[in-house]
């Protein structure tokens, strides 16, 4: 089995990249691996093992040929993934899909990078029939606000990435009955996301980070991590700081890692709240730095609302850490055991219930212990990724051989979506 | 064609349990005419209930989760759906020969006595899930057709689907003969109430007192055309059969004067054929539907509104003038002595010949 692996690959700053620099060497190990990248790799230890070409290779039908499967990581940022979906166009392959919802990207594809309304349009009606087109006409004409944020998954804007796909990879089962209520008949497999290492023994793996970032040993200490933005819920989690200081003492590190929304007006909002001396903020990190403080926290925040369907590298990382970890009890954080990560509501009580948790997870060592100890074994079990590969290997052979079939409960499921018959998710490309 | 190359075709068929009327004829005539010319048919049936409305949505789709691309005996090279929720089934060689559609959900949607679904909220939800389902299933085939214009032009109107009407011919084709020109006008088919038959009792105190009326076949409407009877006082004038065997129905045929079929908006009616190719003139309304695509004012048929006396009088006329009859008859059979299985045949399995 030879494979074509289109990526974002390093120096793209990506998750992706990130996602991919790791799981190459794993799939190496069950078949071979060619790398297409939209950009010369930098990453040596890639260069050293890999065949590696840019993407437009890909246009040589010899190299494309010597190829079994291709597949394409598809993401919802135009920047890192534009050449890929172009690729995807011309030489229909497996798709695999960070994200659900690709509404940014068409938007900045067709809308920046194109200046073409027309093809912005034109896909909101291929994708979400005559509705979707009539709230895309009403957003260009300055009528309605983005319809990624009024509409972030009903108005997805994937199915033409999803009907160009010989088959679909997704990382959560949720993912897979969105991307099945739009192709029933799409070949699918779910791969959870890998957690890039997973670690036997996190007290000492806490330790060490701690020693390495001069961080105390008895404190108190937990973060969120990656791009702060405001769906990462950031400022709720200010708010039930500042109560948790009130009624609890000061005795805590929360730590931002990553860079900040400038809009968030961060340091501002912790001054409000008196929280100058417990919420730090990193800023930017590498991935060695940004891993130390992950290894350092006692447990970690990786709330997200709303979301676009995406699963989260870092929860999976944190969990392959043995780190308790609070989320958002939305999108692919639904499919979570609740015995695995602790989950808040958004909305109204958002606040009240970050609180909750971190008082479970701060107050009570018992419970911070047990929830971490089911985040690793649920790493263990399933975000393995030497175990991933194998999956991957599979599913490109069931797809080049013809033999994949869809389990039973999928099958009844697809049909039932193909006949509209579950609610909210009638095929009808017209549900936003 | 020998053994080794017999394509193989499944006729599909949603049958309603204890319920066996034209549909059925349909689909053991279409599947008796594939086998004589060589291929090897067989009709695949799963039953079919509308109520509740889960009864309905399981009956759709059971049919998509069919698995009917091969057999042990090999791969199924056509599948042809004929009726609602067959349409549903998935194969790469799926044509679809509208014979019934769930007209509860189309044009009888307004009418009460037929579920009125227009007019509820459920029903209306009905409506829209049933429209959807059936262009998925009906919009995916290769080829798609309708056992009349009048079928074909509602599933353009309610479905936005071009089909090409196909006509077939009724069971007893080749056997039906013409004798007489009598004294009594018959009906034939099943009694229920969109047949409208108590019409032609209501006309016979509008018409020459010799003349008698005969009416074939069974169902609920029995009781109450027989009480109407006595109700007009035409009792002795009307009899009501009940189930007539193939040998006596082709009699009737034969030797009566005309025959009266008035149904409401008739997907088709094979009655009209039996009544030309006996060489009987049809005596009609003009709101009878696929009757009306044979049926030709005064060539081959009397057209009334749906009017007793306006019906009596047209009894009278063939009644006065039995050559006239003959010749309408006769004009009649001209038109439908060509329809044929083999040019049904012909079309349905185009895309395996």
């Amino acid at each position: 089995m030879r494979i074509g692996y289109c990526s974002p690959f390093n120096p793209m700053k990506s998750g992706i990249s990130d996602f991919s620099e790791e799981l190459v060497f794993a799939l190496a190990e069950q078949m071979e691996v060619v790398i297409f990248s939209p950009v010369e790799v930098t990453n040596k230890a890639l260069r050293e093992k890999f065949e590696i070409h840019l993407l437009s290779d890909l246009d040589d039908a010899a190299l494309r040929g010597s190829l079994d499967q291709i597949v394409y990581h598809l993401g919802n940022n135009a920047d890192m993934h534009t050449e890929i979906m172009e690729m995807l166009h011309k030489y229909p392959g497996v798709v695999e899909l960070h994200d659900f919802g690709m509404h940014h990207f068409a938007a900045e594809y067709y809308l920046g990078k194109r200046q073409d309304g027309q093809g912005y349009l034109d896909l909101a009606h291929y994708c979400h029939g005559e509705r979707g087109l009539a709230v895309a006409q009403a957003f260009l004409a300055g009528k309605a606000p983005a319809p990624w944020e009024t509409h972030p998954l009903d108005m997805s804007m994937n199915k033409r990435y999803i009907d160009e796909a010989t088959g679909i990879i997704v990382h959560s089962p949720l993912l897979k009955d969105m991307v099945m209520a739009c192709r029933p008949d799409v070949p699918i497999a779910v791969v959870m996301h890998h957690s890039a290492d997973l670690y036997d023994d996190p007290q000492t793996l806490q330790k060490e980070c701690r020693a390495r970032l001069g961080l105390p040993e008895g404190q108190l200490i937990f973060g969120s991590f990656g791009f702060a933005q405001e769906n990462k819920r950031i400022i709720p989690i200010l708010d039930a700081l500042e109560r948790y200081r009130k009624e609890w003492g000061g005795e805590f590190r929360y730590y931002i890692v990553g860079k900040p929304q400038p809009g968030l007006a961060l340091p501002q909002k912790i001054h409000q709240r008196g929280l100058e001396d417990n919420v730090f903020i990193t800023g930017f990190t590498e991935l060695e730095d940004f891993k130390l403080y992950m290894g350092a926290c006692d447990f970690c925040l990786n709330l997200r609302y709303p979301t676009m369907g995406e699963t989260s590298g870092s929860l999976h990382r944190m969990m392959g850490m043995g780190k308790p970890v609070i989320v958002t009890a939305a999108g692919t954080f639904c499919d979570y055991p609740d015995n695995v990560v602790l989950k808040v509501r958004y909305g109204e009580q958002e606040a009240d219930d970050i609180y909750q948790a971190i008082c479970t997870l701060a107050n009570i060592p018992l419970k911070r212990a047990y929830y971490g100890e089911m985040a690793l074994a649920y790493a263990q079990e399933h975000c393995d990724i030497h175990k991933n590969a194998i999956l991957y290997k599979r599913f490109f052979e069931q797809i080049s051989d013809g033999t994949w079939q869809p389990e039973y409960l999928d099958r009844l499921f697809g049909c039932l979506c193909e006949l509209g018959l579950i609610p909210g998710q009638e095929n009808t490309g017209a549900t936003a | 064609m020998n053994l080794l190359s017999k394509k193989r075709i499944a006729v599909l068929h949603a049958l309603v349990p204890f319920v066996s009327g034209g549909a059925e004829l349909h689909v053991k005539g279409l599947r008796d005419a594939l086998v004589r010319r060589g291929y090897e048919a067989e009709v695949v049936s799963l039953p079919f209930k509308w109520y509740p409305r889960k009864s309905l949505e399981d009956s759709y789709l059971m049919w998509r989760m069919l698995d009917l691309t091969a057999c042990e005996a090999g791969p199924i090279d056509l599948a042809i759906a004929l009726k609602v929720p067959t349409f549903m089934v998935k194969h790469p060689n799926k044509a679809v020969w509208v014979m019934h559609q769930f007209r509860q959900a189309y044009d009888w949607r307004d009418d009460p006595a037929k579920g009125g679904l227009d007019l509820t909220e459920e029903g209306r939800q009905i409506i829209a899930e049933v429209t959807r389902m059936d262009n998925l299933g009906i919009g995916e085939a290769r080829a798609v057709y309708a056992n009349s214009r009048n079928v074909a032009a509602r599933l353009q109107k309610y479905n936005g689907i071009a089909s090409a009407p196909l006509y077939h011919p009724p069971s007893l084709v080749g056997r039906y003969r013409i004798g007489e020109y009598g004294d009594y006008i018959l009906s034939v088919g099943r009694l229920d109430a969109a047949k409208r038959i108590d019409l032609l009792i209501r006309a016979l105190p509008y018409c020459d007192s010799h003349i008698r009326v005969k009416i074939a076949g069974r169902g609920p409407e029995m009781t109450a055309l027989q009480k109407l009877a006595v109700e007009l006082g035409v009792a002795d004038r009307v009899d009501l059969l009940g189930f007539v065997p193939d040998d006596d129905l082709l009699d009737l045929y034969a030797n009566a004067l005309a025959v009266c079929y008035p149904p409401l908006d008739e997907d088709y009616g094979y009655v009209t054929l039996e009544a030309f190719l006996s060489q009987k003139p049809v005596l009609t309304c003009h709101d009878s539907g696929g009757v009306l695509e044979f049926a030709r004012e005064g060539e081959n048929a009397f057209i009334t509104d749906f009017d007793a006396a306006q019906m009596g009088a047209a009894f009278d006329k063939v009644y006065a003038n039995k050559a006239m009859a003959r010749d309408m008859g006769a004009s009649g059979y001209g038109l439908v002595k060509d329809i044929s299985w083999d040019n049904v045949v012909d079309e349905l399995t185009k895309t395996i010949r």
